[in-house]
């Protein structure tokens, strides 16, 4: 995952919410989404509580 | 006239002044090279000044009684300490002294003249950061959501820096804010320079540091000499500084120009560490929301999706339904055709039958009835060639050795039989003659 500003992972979550919430996604389309919105949930929170390179760390694999 | 020695001059000087001078003047005159001395007296110049030019200025003492009075009341109504560069309004009393010179005893400082005064510089300075276009200027940055990188400009010994960090790392959420302090001086003469001198540093390094906000904090303490945040030059380098800045200066009067021009100002470190630490749960509750709607929109697009299947299925189902009647129908139609068919079939051939029946019982009836006849005939025959008929009509039968005559070969000497109804004749044949 790239590194993203809470400004940005926010208005992404908006953006997934907007496209959810049309419901005219498939269901495919609708369980990557969800995967997307979740990660950024849990990038959010990691970073909350931590310094960035911390956060580089913890996402390197992903 | 002969000549005076300096005494006599100096005393008719004295002598002059007292004289012509009333005992007290109230004068309007700027503080400067302001000193205490270790005795506790207080010396400095009252200065008059046209712009950058002096124009006239005279050597002041404020004796230790006086002063403790004097600055206490001057504190208590101004907040502030008397200082260079300040304006003030002294009773004074013009003194000539031999050999010091002319100097002046200030008897009482008139602290409401300075507050004026200095309320006239503080509007002054906000007139000109308002024309200049500096005094909203670092508010025109949109905060991030989460404050999270930020240099603090404060003092690193200050009861209010320690606080401050300590409620930023102590969080009980668990945040993790990324601070670094850029030491300054927060009061004093030197404070503007030092604080100018951070704010440069933290400029410099921006950069790589990438901080979102500066924040200034000044906790505890007196709440005296905050003169330095009413400073043009800070103010303007608040203003005009690249990301936003916060204060939390801590004190009771009315706002400092440094509040007035910062992007957000509060009260007190505290606040200011709690207006951060907030901006990171409301962030983390919107994360929470965002993860409801999701799971909501998520079910819903799932029950949605399910339905649609649900009535697929049961579409196919009542289409395949209604293909069976429909097959189940026509079977149905065929096998009554069939059966109809096969009934009129068997109609057909049981009248035939009854036909063919009755032909052959006419046809039995009527040969029964030609063989009656027949046998009547015949019995008529039969009775008319019955040999005791033919015999009674004068005809016999006569046969040699059991065999009608005429079969037999009759020689001469055979015995013949001769039948009549009525008897039997033996006879010996004498002669044959051939036809």
């Amino acid at each position: 995952m790239k590194e993203q500003s809470y400004t940005e992972a926010m208005a992404r979550l908006e953006n997934i919410l907007g496209q959810l919430e049309e419901g005219n996604k498939s269901v495919d389309e609708l369980s990557a989404l969800v995967k997307e919105a979740a990660e950024l949930v849990k990038y959010c929170r990691a970073k909350l509580r931590s310094t960035e390179s911390d956060i580089q760390e913890a996402f390197q694999d992903i | 006239m002969s000549p005076l020695s300096i005494s006599q001059l100096t005393e008719q000087i004295r002598l002059t002044l007292e004289n012509e001078l009333e005992p007290v003047y109230w004068v309007v005159g700027e503080l400067a090279d302001f000193r205490q001395a270790p005795q506790g007296h207080v010396y400095f110049e009252l200065v008059e000044k046209q712009g950058n030019q002096v124009l006239a200025k005279i050597r002041s003492n404020l004796w230790q009684f006086t002063y403790r009075s004097v600055a206490a009341k001057f504190e208590s109504v101004t907040g502030t300490s008397l200082k260079n560069g300040m304006k003030v309004l002294a009773q004074v009393a013009v003194n000539y002294h031999p050999v010091y010179g002319l100097s002046i005893n200030v008897k009482d400082i008139d602290p409401s003249f300075s507050l004026g005064e200095r309320a006239r510089i503080r509007q002054e300075t906000i007139n000109r950061l308002t024309q200049e276009g500096l005094l909203r200027l670092n508010a025109r940055f949109e905060l991030p959501p989460v404050v999270q990188r930020i240099a603090i400009v404060s003092s690193a010994t200050a009861a209010g820096y320690g606080d401050f960090v300590n409620q930023l790392d102590q969080n009980r959420y668990g945040y993790r804010v990324d601070h670094r302090l850029f030491p300054s001086l927060m009061q004093g003469n030197e404070a503007v320079a030092s604080l100018l001198s951070a704010l440069e540093k933290i400029k410099a390094e921006q950069e790589v540091s990438r901080l979102d906000a500066v924040v200034i904090i000044r906790g505890g303490g007196a709440q005296l000499d905050l003169d330095c945040f009413d400073d043009y030059r800070l103010a303007a380098a608040i203003a005009d500084f690249p990301v936003p800045i916060f204060t939390g200066i801590g004190h009771e009067r009315d706002e400092t120009i440094a509040d007035l021009v910062a992007h957000t100002r509060l009260k007190t470190p505290t606040a200011v560490a709690e207006f951060l630490l907030s901006g990171f749960r409301e962030f983390e509750e919107n994360l929470g929301m965002v993860l409801q709607r999701l799971d909501r929109s998520t079910r819903q697009q799932l029950r949605e999706e399910e339905n649609r299947i649900h009535q697929f299925a049961l579409r196919a189902k009542a289409l395949a339904n209604n293909r069976v009647s429909l097959e189940g129908e026509s079977i149905r139609n065929r096998m009554s055709r069939i059966e109809s068919a096969a009934k009129g079939l068997l109609k057909i051939q049981s009248l035939n039958l009854a036909s063919v029946e009755k032909g052959i019982k006419s046809s039995s009836a009527s040969f029964l009835h030609k063989q009656q006849e027949r046998l009547e005939n015949r019995e008529a025959l039969l009775r008319q060639l019955d040999p005791e008929s033919i015999l009674r009509r004068g005809y016999t039968r006569t046969e040699l050795g059991g065999i009608p005559v005429h079969l037999a070969k009759p020689a001469s000497g055979d015995e013949l039989l001769t039948i009549t109804p009525d008897s039997r004749i033996k006879s010996t044949i004498i002669q044959i003659d051939k036809k």
